[in-house]
């Protein structure tokens, strides 16, 4: 399978798949490489200013190099449904995960650059990032 | 992440809002690792460990994930006005927090999410 580098990695499931196995959400990967790392973690829904916050915060953080790991929980999988949100997962430096069972149990089709995935994967993202948000 | 651990407070009112038990959803998740977990309940939120929780939003996630915590030891610190007005059910290991031990819980932990 390709990541968004184009080069073939294990790490990087399918989009829109679930990690099987702990370290095959990228995160290993995310803490080897060099720059810093933010984690942002949003529940609130799509229309919520939080959104635009959220957005800001990444552009900032890939305009100074830096890495960005954005994971959607509880009604913030619904950004998911926002296409600029959406097209984070396909940016560079920017890793996109969305809680599986909130986007089951809303309704939010699977699909597009972002990773379904468990809260194993959050725990793996609080423990990867240097700082770390929470807009809920 | 450094030695310092994670803390999820809950301050809303679960017979409101389902934001409370996706918190301890998120904690249950979160105590997977090497890092400590500390659970705090302010205000309302401190309902979340009612005896009866069958009114409250997903009660059956609520209960599911308050007990899972419980059987895992985990203790719950609670404000101790809001456990006055809200007594936790005898399964759950309860600890009374006053503004100065919320205050050390918060500035000792390296993450932190509010619901």
């Amino acid at each position: 399978m390709k990541c968004k580098t184009g080069e073939t990695s294990t790490l990087f499931p399918a989009a829109g798949g679930v990690p099987a196995r702990p370290g095959e959400d990228g995160l290993d990967s995310a803490r080897m490489s060099g720059g810093r790392k933010l984690g942002i973690l949003l529940a609130t829904p799509e229309e919520h200013a939080n959104t635009e916050t959220v957005l800001a915060l990444v552009r900032a953080c890939r305009a100074r190099g830096d890495e960005a790991l954005v994971y959607l929980v509880d009604d913030g999988v619904r950004n998911l449904l926002r296409e600029d949100v959406a097209a984070l997962g396909a940016e560079s430096g920017v890793r996109l995960y969305c809680c599986a069972h909130g986007a089951q149990t809303r309704g939010v089709p699977r699909g597009g650059p972002a990773l379904f995935c468990g809260l194993y994967t959050l725990h793996s993202l609080v423990g990867a990032c240097d700082r770390f948000l929470a807009f809920t | 992440m450094s030695a310092r651990g994670i803390v999820v407070v809950i301050r809303e009112d679960p017979e409101r809002s389902s934001r409370p038990a996706e918190a301890l959803r998120i904690a249950v998740g979160l105590r997977t690792g090497e890092e400590t977990l500390e659970v705090v309940l302010l205000g309302a939120g401190a309902r979340a460990l009612a005896h009866d929780a069958s009114a409250f939003e997903d009660a059956e996630v609520l209960e599911t994930h308050r007990e899972a915590l419980a059987r895992a030891g985990q203790a719950f610190l609670v404000e101790e006005t809001a456990l006055a007005a809200h007594p936790a059910a005898e399964l759950f290991h309860v600890e009374p927090l006053d503004a100065a031990g919320l205050a050390r819980v918060l500035v000792g932990a390296a993450r932190h999410i509010l619901f």
